[in-house]
Parts: C-alpha cells; sequence; structure tokens
C-alpha cells in the first residue's frame, strides 16, 4: 500500500512566548550592526577595504615584532622601536582613522538617509539606546583591532624568551599600557566619527570629512605653531592627542623636529584634557544632530 | 464593547502653545475591531497615532492604549505601526529587517525568524523575502512596512495610508490584506486615511477629524442612517417612460437630468432593472451605484454639500 501523506495548513500561529526587555533590545542592535561593521550581508568593494586595512595591520605587526626581536638578537635595531607596542600604535591610528571612516557613516548615515530611524525608535527602545547601541559598536569594534595586534605581538614576544612567564610580569605595565591605550584610540575614533557621520545622511560626504577634518586641523596646527612658536597650538592637531596620553603610558617621549621647527611635548595631562573635550564636544554634536531625529 | 483606544482631552502642540494646536482638547473612545481615523491633510490624524504611541507627548490630557498609559513603553510591544513615510532599508531584504525589528520588539531570534517568514507570506512578500528592498516596486515596499508592523504580534495596529502611492490593483490587494488581519488574524486596527472609499471597504467604526479635534465618531451604520444610495442609470430609450415601468415594478426612481436616480435598497434593486430593461427592450448603457454616503457624510461635517 502506498503510505499518504497529508498536509495540513499551520495557517497564522500567534506569539506565546515572553518578550524579551530593553536590553535584549539593545543586545540585539549590537549584534547585527556588529555583524555589518565586519562586513557580513555588505557589498564586495566595503569587504575588500576592509581585508585590505586588516593585511595591513597584520602586516605592520610583523614587522614590528620582527625588528623588536631582530633588535633583542643583537643585530642593532632602530632606537625608535625599543617599545614595539608604543611604535605599532603609531602605526595604527591611521589605519584606525580610516576604518572608523568606513565604519561609522554605513553604521549611522544609511539609517538616517533611509529614515529608518524613526521605525526604530516605534519599538520599545528610546533614542538614546539606539545611539548607545551604534555607539558601542563602533567603540568595540575600534578596541577589538587596535588592542587585538598589541596581544598577537605580547604573546609572540613572550614565545621567543627563555621563560615566558618572567617575561608577562616584567611586561605587564605594557599590557596594561597597551589595553588603556587601545580604549583611549578607540573612544577618540569613534566619537568624532560618530560626530562626523551625524551631520550627514550622505555617506560619503561624512567617509570623506571624518578623513580630511583631522589632515586640515594638522596643517592649521603646524602653520600656527610655526607662525606662533605657541606650544599649545599643537593641541588643534586633534590626531596626536591620543598619541600624547599613549606616550605617558608607555613611558616613552618624543620630540619632534618639522622643518628646523622643534615641537616640544606638553603635559600627559594636557593631552588627556584636550582629548576628553574633543570626545564631549564629538558626543554633544551627536545628541544634538539626533533631537530631530525624534518621532 | 471595550475600548481599544480611549483619549482625554487630549491637546498637543509642536511649539509651546504657540500658534494653532495639532490636537485640541481630543475625547474619543475608539472601539475593537477596524477603525477608520479619517481627516483632511493636516487633520491631526498622524499627530493623534504619534501620541497614542507615546512618540509625541501631549501638550495636555491623556491616552490609554490596550489598557496602558501612552507613555508606557510596554505598550509598543502590543501596538504595531506602519507609518506613511519611506522608512526602509533598502540594503536589507525583507527578511533581515523583520528579523531586526521583531528582536527589537523582545522576541528571541527564533521566534523572530519564524514569524519573519509567517508575516512575509501573509502579506504577499514569500518569494521575494530575500531580495534586497531596494529593488521592490511602491506596493512590495507598503507590504514590507505593514509585515514589520505584524512581526512582533501585536493586538493593534496603526496603519497611516497604507495605500498612498499605490496602482488600483495594488490597493485592492492591500484593503484586502487588511481585512484579512482583522478577520483571520483577530487584530485591531486603526487606519489613517484621508480616502473615503478605504474606510468604508475596510472599517466597522469611524473617527472623523478635523483641525486637531473630533467632529464625529461612531460605527459606520449608525453614523450613515438617513443617507440617501442611490443607483443611476442612463438608457438608451425614453428615461422617463423607463422610470414609470421602474416605479410600476416597485422602485422608488427618478429622473435627473439624463439620467435615472433608484433608490438602492437590496440587491433586487439590480434584478428588477435587469429584468424590466429586458422587457420593454430598453438599452441600459451606465449604471453606476453612488453609494458614497461616508462621502455625504463628510461632506456635511465639514460644512459642504454634495
Amino acid at each position: 500500500m502506498t503510505p499518504k501523506g497529508v498536509i495540513y495548513d499551520q495557517g497564522y500561529r500567534r506569539y506565546q512566548g515572553r518578550y524579551r526587555g530593553r536590553g535584549y533590545a539593545i543586545g540585539s542592535l549590537i549584534v547585527s550592526d556588529l555583524k555589518r561593521a565586519l562586513g557580513v550581508k555588505k557589498n564586495w568593494q566595503y569587504k575588500t577595504g576592509l581585508w585590505v586595512l586588516f593585511a595591513i595591520i597584520f602586516a605592520q605587526t610583523l614587522v614590528f615584532f620582527f625588528v623588536d626581536f631582530a633588535a633583542r638578537m643583537g643585530t642593532g635595531a632602530p632606537t625608535a622601536l625599543t617599545n614595539p607596542h608604543s611604535a605599532l600604535f603609531d602605526g595604527m591610528s591611521i589605519i584606525l582613522l580610516i576604518l572608523s571612516a568606513m565604519v561609522a557613516p554605513d553604521l549611522l548615515c544609511s539609517d538616517r538617509k533611509c529614515k529608518v530611524v524613526s521605525l526604530y525608535l516605534v519599538r520599545p527602545i528610546e533614542l538614546y539606546d539606539y545611539l548607545l547601541a551604534k555607539g558601542a559598536v563602533l567603540f568595540g569594534f575600534l578596541t577589538l583591532i587596535a588592542f587585538i595586534p598589541q596581544l598577537g605581538i605580547f604573546v609572540a614576544k613572550a614565545f621567543t624568551v627563555p621563560d615566558a612567564i618572567k617575561y608577562f610580569i616584567e611586561h605587564s605595565r605594557d599590557f596594561g599600557a597597551s589595553f588603556a591605550s587601545s580604549l583611549l584610540y578607540a573612544v577618540f575614533y569613534a566619537s568624532l566619527a560618530m560626530a562626523i557621520s551625524s551631520l550627514t545622511a550622505q555617506r560619503a560626504y561624512a567617509t570623506g570629512a571624518i578623513i580630511v577634518v583631522p589632515i586640515l586641523l594638522g596643517a592649521a596646527s603646524a602653520l600656527l605653531f610655526a607662525t606662533t612658536k605657541n606650544d599649545y597650538w599643537q593641541l588643534l592637531d586633534i590626531d596626536g592627542l591620543p598619541d600624547g596620553v599613549k606616550n605617558a603610558l608607555f613611558g616613552v617621549s618624543y620630540t619632534v623636529s618639522e622643518t628646523s621647527v622643534t615641537i616640544r611635548p606638553l603635559e600627559w595631562w594636557v593631552y588627556l584634557i584636550a582629548l576628553g573635550a574633543v570626545v564631549a564636544l564629538s558626543l554633544s554634536i551627536v545628541l544634538f544632530s539626533y533631537a530631530k531625529e525624534r518621532p | 464593547m471595550a475600548a481599544m483606544i480611549e483619549t482625554q482631552n487630549l491637546t498637543k502642540y509642536y511649539y509651546q502653545k504657540r500658534g494653532t494646536p495639532a490636537l485640541q482638547g481630543v475625547s474619543v473612545q475608539i472601539p475593537q475591531g477596524n477603525v477608520g481615523l479619517l481627516g483632511e491633510n493636516g487633520a491631526g490624524k498622524t499627530t493623534l497615532i504619534k501620541t497614542i504611541l507615546g512618540l509625541l507627548s501631549p501638550t495636555a490630557g491623556s491616552a490609554r492604549v490596550l489598557g496602558y498609559d501612552s507613555a508606557d513603553r510596554e505598550l509598543r510591544r502590543r501596538v504595531g505601526y506602519m507609518p506613511e513615510d519611506d522608512c526602509l532599508p533598502l540594503d536589507l531584504s525583507p527578511m533581515d529587517f523583520l528579523v531586526r525589528m521583531g528582536r527589537l520588539s523582545g522576541l528571541p531570534y527564533r521566534a523572530a525568524m519564524e514569524r519573519a517568514h509567517d508575516v512575509l507570506y501573509l502579506v504577499g512578500l514569500g518569494e521575494e523575502r530575500f531580495r534586497p528592498i531596494g529593488g521592490f516596486s511602491v506596493g512590495m515596499k507598503q507590504r514590507v512596512k505593514l509585515a514589520q508592523a505584524l512581526v512582533h504580534d501585536p493586538k493593534l495596529v496603526l496603519l497611516d495610508e497604507p495605500t498612498s502611492g499605490l496602482d488600483p490593483q495594488g490597493r485592492d490587494e492591500m484593503l484586502q490584506v487588511i481585512r484579512d488581519i482583522r478577520d483571520k488574524l483577530q487584530i485591531n486596527i486603526l487606519l489613517s486615511t484621508h480616502l473615503l472609499t478605504d474606510v468604508e471597504r475596510t472599517c466597522d467604526a469611524v473617527v472623523i477629524l478635523r483641525e486637531g479635534q473630533v467632529v464625529t465618531q461612531g460605527y459606520l451604520k449608525d453614523l450613515l442612517t438617513g443617507f440617501e444610495d442611490l443607483v443611476y442609470v442612463r438608457v438608451s430609450g425614453d428615461t422617463n417612460e423607463f422610470s414609470q415601468v421602474l416605479q410600476r415594478a416597485g422602485l422608488r426612481a427618478s429622473v435627473i437630468g439624463a439620467e435615472l436616480a433608484v433608490e438602492f435598497d437590496g440587491e433586487r434593486v439590480y434584478d428588477i432593472l435587469w429584468r424590466e430593461a429586458a422587457r420593454t427592450g430598453t438599452q441600459i448603457r451606465r449604471m453606476e451605484r453612488q453609494g458614497h454616503t461616508l462621502e455625504q457624510l463628510f461632506l456635511r461635517l465639514h460644512g459642504d454639500v454634495l
């Protein structure tokens, strides 16, 4: 006998379960945006850009590790690389800037352009929850990008010394400074990129502005410093603010000479206050820009 | 029947008590079922919807929806909202978008996935659910907006101009979906529109707003009592003679210009018209029921004459 099957139409099914809370809703927004930042279901141009930057970071990390390794083997490494963690941050800052210019406009401008923010706010979340989720994604993403290479160098160095435990103990300051600096760079670039992205719904404009604004400020800073010889003009070069705090955290000090003009570093707390001011101003711009997004 | 929406003296000024209020002392009791919210552009329909959803704070008065205060965030889990404006992420598929919206309403991931599939089939986008929304027509985008309002299984959906921008066929299909939501899913609907026929075709009750105030509210069958419902007929032969034929057959008919106006009191009117036309050899050139009684009511309330 041929077995017979019967198809039943279940029809529309009501949701019988429990609704999760506000934290879950924010978490779901973070997860979906983090996937977006990492290129999941994005176009090939975005993915290619992201992987090229990841490759540069990896290459930089390898170079700094091997230069440090060579120095320790007694082959005469450059003195500037006496601390590869600090040196790596110097190379990483431009990468973090470019990454923030890629990710922040994608997270913020797209939603604004499509006017989907007002639809999100009909759900049981508030505007602050939405911005918190976006900020958390950007900050978390940049922190990971900044810290993973540092962690890589730290672990790799530990494997190339005779006593790894002793190395960990002796270099715990580097580890702490690496982590703190990663947070510092991430919060700086995340807030700057969010502020600029919140001012426009056009992704391309935001991306361009995030890269151009620090460059223009840097040029203005150099010009004003050369004209007035006032050391505080270097604070206008906002890209250098996290570097100033980072150098203090690692206990390294640089005096930069540019075309016969010597820029003397300021106290670390001056950089920290300036950095805090930039972050606070950026967050204020974000809140102000989004105030009109309320439905 | 218990009211699903109750407002008490709801007033909303957009500019801190300067200028004209968008809502002025609105007190309504909106019953369960399909309810139309009618008014001209700028009458305050969208403001009323946003205020009862808790998206706008009232300047004065209060609103309760499904027993919740409008400011209670929990209410937004029980209510779905389909806005009039374009508000869809064009690079996402409807599936991804609905899962995201479901999770924002508190559905676990698995439930959000299941319901997104179900709801997209319900609104007729089953086959297109993995395509980017950016490639959709206006009608399909309207369906995605409706689907996102339903994905978290609300008790009430607020639809703001759901047939806006649709062609006649798309409009028919959308109105059918809206009727199905009530009839098959037992979800209450508040339909905000300025299209009277949309309300006639889908709603049991209506609230009419004008300049931020409620002009009238109630069930359609009660409000429309006393309005004439006429079938206009144009014939090839003598209109007066055919009018008398119809009167002898038991219909109330009168001649208005070149047409006959026959009072509609049921489907039997059509049967008699066709029968008498065939019997007398009269050719019916045009026959149209102009029972736009809601339009008559609307215009009367707005001080115009039909």
